[in-house]
């Protein structure tokens, strides 16, 4: 549809958490490593129940993964 | 490499050797002239495609999820299958009705088309489903970054 952005902090999370690979994070949130692969490149923009499952692997809120930028 | 993309790997092989093969049976033998006659050719173009089913059947086999590994096909993977889908549908649609209206305008003056096309667009439009299917969610998986 196009009305904004949705980007990610997830490369950024995992190194804060003790270089949490993409494998384990994947793991953790129920998906595959290439789709935190995806996300990471902004090649992929995951459904409401993954980010949230991601924010928790973090022990995060969804907004401290993931922000909107809606287009002007 | 993921499940998805490792099978779109593995059809894509597979349904184009089978596809070759099918090829090779109805032209090297004269195209669709005189094979309603012809029992070998149709034995050998069958067994294109047999091939590429029970390839394929294997491939799934050999791929498939096993028990106590993380899940191997995750919601992204779903998302690349339904557009591959929809972009499949689309030129296996594309193809029998240029293929058709071809042989219309061919043919439309004799009144009569050699059967032996009837029995190439059927076997040739599973293949070709195939083949489509498996190149498009490789090219989709790649453009949604699922190579790395």
């Amino acid at each position: 549809m196009g009305e904004g952005v949705v980007r990610n902090q997830i490369r950024v999370l995992r190194f804060q958490h003790g270089e949490m690979t993409q494998q384990e994070l994947a793991e953790r949130a129920g998906c595959t490593r290439q789709t935190i692969g995806a996300l990471e490149q902004g090649g992929y923009v995951p459904s409401l129940a993954l980010a949230f499952r991601i924010a928790r692997a973090f022990g995060a809120g969804v907004e401290d993964v993931f922000s909107f930028t809606p287009m002007e | 490499m993921s499940q998805t993309r490792l099978r779109s790997w593995l059809a894509a092989v597979i349904w184009t050797l089978a596809g070759v093969g099918f090829f090779l049976t109805f032209f090297s033998g004269g195209g669709p002239e005189g094979l309603a006659s012809d029992s070998m050719r149709h034995v050998a173009g069958a067994g294109a495609v047999a091939f590429g089913f029970l390839g394929y059947w294997l491939a799934l086999w050999l791929t498939r999820q096993r028990q106590g590994r993380p899940p191997a096909v995750d919601e992204r993977d779903l998302q690349v299958s339904a557009r591959a889908n929809q972009a499949t549908l689309v030129v296996v649609l594309m193809v029998i009705f240029t293929f058709s209206i071809s042989l219309w305008t061919v043919y439309e003056s004799g009144g009569q088309v050699p059967v032996g096309w009837m029995w190439f667009l059927a076997y040739g439009s599973v293949i070709l489903a195939f083949v489509t299917s498996s190149v498009t969610t490789l090219i989709l998986d790649g453009r949604m970054g699922g190579h790395g």
